[in-house]
């Protein structure tokens, strides 16, 4: 399959700031995580390929178009959703999503039509006929997603989608993204430092820091099972448990949350947990692989311990 | 609540051409200025003056016609005309009238209107960081400041262009000698040059002033500023010269000044006639201060300089709207 975007060798400087340090990259369709710590380039790279900003350095293609000369092909195709708190003064909301329609091209009366049906599938209610100006900060939210999608793009960019979301509309909007990806087969690149979000829609994960690439594989890939750690969660005492696994000679510990973590490299052990557990006087409330924590890989990621790609 | 959600539907229709592209931005822009109350008066009022100018045009022609009959009559009922060759080339007389029309109505009218739509054009989508929307469509900087741009052209034509326009149109239409348009078929091509003249550096320094600042009411307050402080060091400064051509070289210390310069070599004026309308018209109120407005003779009138002023002030104004269009995605 194509790829949806492929950089090679990107550098952006600001003055004497890199943004971006020869970043190469190749996405595939489908949904990509985006992550990094703050001033890491996430916001930096999402201007690049939209064509926002000039590179120092280096070549890229969006969609098969070339960054910089294709700028308008690229726009075209990509709905993009921008971090800022950003809108335009003295239109409605439906009026804001309809003027976007038409600078993305759709006829006006065809932009109307099609800003109603985005705001239904978006949520927005009778609000739609208010200031944008007046609108909190989830509708602008709302409102900055609507306008993303109403040309119909096979691409999506959203940088901090979630952003001053309350849980329910984080849920319903993470919800939307997958209804995009999964059934009209929309690939999304999604920029965000909130993890769950990732974990929640993403198939692939990208982990910048300090304007350079440290991670790209697949979500399943990173959170593999930590083989050959299993997780143990108990009713009661779980040191008493720990203690009689220890007897068998295996390497176990206590995390913080109660649970236990056991090494047991040979998968018939771990079956002997029940009788262990019977013999400690605890019940087991699971008994499952230890994954790697996508908190544990990112972090790991920032500090460059692990995991480098590039 | 809508009445048939139909959830997300793909669309596949056919888009519209990228060179209309900028029309999108520009129809805003006049749908939004056209809600500003004080741009609806001052449209409504910047017609007026055209219908003082279309009865002096009236007049005129009814003098010339019936020049042995009615002359005493109409002498006593418009004092000023006493001084009017009725004898004179009717191509400098109407020349005459439209300059004074462009000169100090409608540039008046068009620094006030111009105040009210343009500031908040570029300064609105700067306070709310909306450029990162514009830019995030198929859309080029330059198609982005020309829709901006045809917001500001839109109307400051509404009341410079067209009631020029229709003023020679009313004018020639209530001549009693059909030959009058023989002798003033070049008229029309003047006004629009001297709308040009008018509509391009006032656009772009009001343009200019938006972009730099995120507040409207700053730009507004700049905008108001160069004109008042151009023509206040101009009045100043020439307040006791000796002779209308030693105030013309100051007349580059003020962007009216400059502009009515250029107005009057493209209406292709004789200056005693030009002087004399313009001293008998009501708006000499405002050219006599200071000897604002005297005209002095055609060979005398240095035009490139002020056009060369007038281009240069209109590039750097462009220089510093594109820069502030794209420094917001440079962070």
């Amino acid at each position: 399959m194509d790829a949806l975007v492929s950089l090679d060798r990107i550098t952006k400087d600001y003055g004497r700031l890199r943004a971006l340090d020869e970043v190469s990259l190749s996405l595939a369709p489908g949904v990509t995580g985006l992550l990094g710590p703050n001033g890491a380039g996430k916001s930096t790279l999402i201007k690049v390929l939209m064509g926002l900003v000039r590179v120092t350095s280096g070549t890229g293609q969006v969609l098969g178009h070339p960054l910089g000369r294709g700028f308008r092909a690229i726009r075209a195709q990509v709905g993009y959703l921008p971090e800022d708190d950003c809108y335009l003064a003295g239109l409605t909301g439906v009026e804001i999503v309809r003027f976007m329609a038409r600078l993305s091209g759709l006829p006006s009366i065809e932009a109307l039509r099609r800003a109603h049906e985005i705001l239904d599938f978006c949520g927005a209610e009778e609000e739609r006929y208010r200031s944008a100006e007046t609108y909190s900060s989830g509708m602008r939210q709302k409102l900055k997603f609507a306008q993303a999608i109403v040309h119909d793009p096979p691409l999506l960019i959203l940088d901090e989608p979630t952003a001053g979301l309350d849980p329910e509309e984080r849920e319903a909007l993470l919800g939307r993204v997958r209804i995009l990806a999964e059934k009209l087969g929309k690939s999304v690149l999604l920029s965000t430092h909130i993890l769950p979000d990732v974990q929640a829609i993403c198939d692939t994960v990208v982990i910048l820091a300090k304007g350079r690439v440290r991670v790209v594989d697949r979500l399943e890939t990173l959170c593999r099972p930590a083989s050959p750690f299993w997780h143990i969660r108990v009713y009661g005492e779980a040191d008493r448990l720990a203690s009689r696994i220890h007897r068998e000679g295996l390497e176990v510990r206590v995390d913080p949350d109660g649970s236990l973590a056991v090494a047991a490299p040979d998968g018939a052990v771990i079956q002997r947990v029940w009788e262990w557990a019977r013999e400690a006087d605890v019940g087991v409330r699971a008994l499952v692989p230890a994954r790697n924590s996508l908190e544990q890989i990112f972090l790991e990621a920032v500090r460059g311990a692990s995991h480098v790609d590039s | 609540m809508s009445i048939h959600d139909l959830g997300y539907r793909s669309w596949q229709g056919r888009l519209v051409p990228q060179v209309g592209r900028f029309w999108v931005i520009a129809q805003t822009g006049i749908r939004l200025a056209w809600r500003n109350a004080w741009v609806r008066w001052l449209l409504f009022l910047s017609w007026l003056p055209s219908v003082y100018i279309a009865g002096l045009l009236l007049v005129y022609e009814q003098i010339l016609e019936q020049i042995k009959t009615r002359a005493p009559f109409l002498h006593t009922a418009v004092p000023w005309l006493e001084g009017v060759p009725l004898s004179a080339d009717r191509h400098q007389v109407w020349a005459c009238l439209l300059y004074i029309f462009f000169r100090y109505p409608q540039l008046i009218v068009v620094l006030l209107v111009v105040g009210q739509v343009a500031p908040p054009l570029v300064a609105r989508d700067v306070r709310t960081k909306a450029f990162l929307l514009y830019f995030s469509r198929p859309l080029a900087r330059f198609e982005y400041v020309l829709g901006k741009m045809v917001v500001v052209w839109t109307y400051v034509l509404l009341i410079s262009a067209v009631p020029a326009l229709v003023l020679y149109a009313v004018g020639v239409l209530l001549s009693p000698d059909w030959r009058i348009v023989y002798s003033t078929w070049d008229l029309p091509l003047r006004i629009m040059a001297s709308s040009a003249v008018l509509i391009v550096p006032v656009t772009t320094v009001a343009l200019a002033f938006s972009s730099l600042t995120s507040e409207t009411r700053y730009a507004t307050f700049a905008w108001y500023a160069f004109w008042a402080v151009g023509w206040a060091t101009y009045l100043t400064v020439t307040a006791n010269l000796p002779s209308s051509a030693s105030a013309e070289h100051w007349s580059l210390v003020s962007m009216s000044h400059t502009l009515a310069t250029i107005e009057y070599w493209i209406f292709g004026l004789k200056h005693e006639l030009a002087n004399l309308f313009s001293a008998a018209s009501p708006f000499a109120v405002v050219r006599n201060v200071g000897r604002a407005g005297i005209l002095p003779p055609p060979d005398q009138v240095h035009v490139w300089p002020a056009v060369a002023q007038v281009t240069g002030i209109t590039l750097v104004s462009l220089a510093v709207l594109f820069r502030r269009v794209s420094s917001p995605m440079r962070i």
